[in-house]
């Protein structure tokens, strides 16, 4: 569900059974690399709310962490950290982090495979069947790896 | 010939009546229209979309399909797609289930759970449909999945909107 006060309706009834946090990180930039962020973003926001679809009822998504991307990984990275700890104080079993942006794979250990990065594919000009059929895929590569830690944890 | 004269007064009356109840008839015929079309509309029912699937091609395997319609919300008219499994039951009769599982709304898959094939699986609390779209006892959804109404026109089948489980 997403930060909606009809979804939250729904969460305060079954609150047992939402145990899962889902953190867009979307980076910003003004410089050089204006579109190529630009098209993370768009690409991410897609795939954020196809997840949010498939797995309705088990995840909340939540508002895109956004950071200025030319400013340095640690601060953001600490930010995205403390988040995790409060969502996890707050009761919910899993957080994860999904991102098009390169840079996180740097501090990917930091995160105790909860941050998941993927690549993000330009949709400009791409036939809209396609672009859904690829997402489709997407979505059923990440939904395998929530599934798994879902399984661990039953 | 010249017994079948009109005369003056003839030819104006059939002419005036002629010209009068045409312009009776303008004026009247679109009033009668739009007393008539609440009742056309009604006839012609709710939306339905067109799908790609054609009747023809479906099998007892339930595939995937999905289909989009444009949807306006206060301010943002957005295109909406949504999904359906479709196939054909062992009386040759189509079904289509909505794939929103009832329990909290996750998107169900069709033969996903290794131990229990050919059932609906909704992968966030391991809740299970029969082919049918009925519920499996013990699992977490306390109702079967709902159903398109659908149509067939031209072979291309037509999906409208979900309504709750026929039998259950």
């Amino acid at each position: 569900m997403k930060l909606l006060p009809k979804d939250i309706e729904m969460f305060e009834q079954a609150r047992e059974h939402i145990d899962t946090i889902i953190v867009p990180l979307a980076g910003i930039d003004f410089g050089t690399n204006m579109k190529q962020y630009a098209r993370m973003n768009e690409f991410l926001t897609i795939l954020a709310s196809e997840i949010e679809r498939q797995f309705k009822g088990r995840i909340i998504l939540l508002p895109a962490l956004s950071y200025i991307a030319s400013l340095d990984t640690e601060s953001r990275k600490q930010t995205a950290l403390e988040w995790k700890v409060n969502f996890l104080n707050e009761g919910f079993k899993h957080v994860f982090f999904v991102t098009c942006d390169s840079d996180w794979k740097a501090v990917e250990k930091d995160f105790d495979q909860s941050l998941i990065w993927v690549p993000a594919i330009p949709l400009e000009g791409l036939d809209d069947s396609y672009k859904r059929q690829m997402m489709d895929e997407q979505v059923r590569q990440i939904s395998n790896i929530f599934s798994q830690k879902w399984q661990q944890a039953k | 010939m010249s017994k079948h004269r009109v005369s003056r007064r003839q030819f104006l009356n059939y002419t005036l009546t002629g010209v009068g109840g045409f312009m009776a008839a303008g004026m009247l015929m679109p009033m009668l229209r739009f007393a008539v079309d609440p009742v056309l509309e009604a006839a012609a029912g709710e939306n339905f979309v067109a799908t790609k699937q054609k009747v023809d091609d479906l099998t007892n395997k339930p595939v995937r399909l999905d289909f989009s319609y444009k949807q306006k919300d206060a301010w943002y008219e957005s295109e909406v797609t949504d999904t359906a499994w479709v196939y054909k039951n062992d009386e040759g009769k189509i079904v289509a289930l909505s794939p929103v599982c009832k329990h909290l709304g996750c998107t169900v898959d069709w033969n996903t759970d290794k131990e229990h094939p050919n059932q609906f699986f909704c992968p966030c609390h391991f809740g299970r449909y029969t082919k049918d779209g009925m519920n499996v006892k013990g699992t977490p959804p306390l109702k079967p999945l709902d159903m398109y109404d659908f149509k067939v026109k031209d072979g291309i089948l037509h999906l409208g909107s979900a309504v709750p489980h026929k039998e259950a």
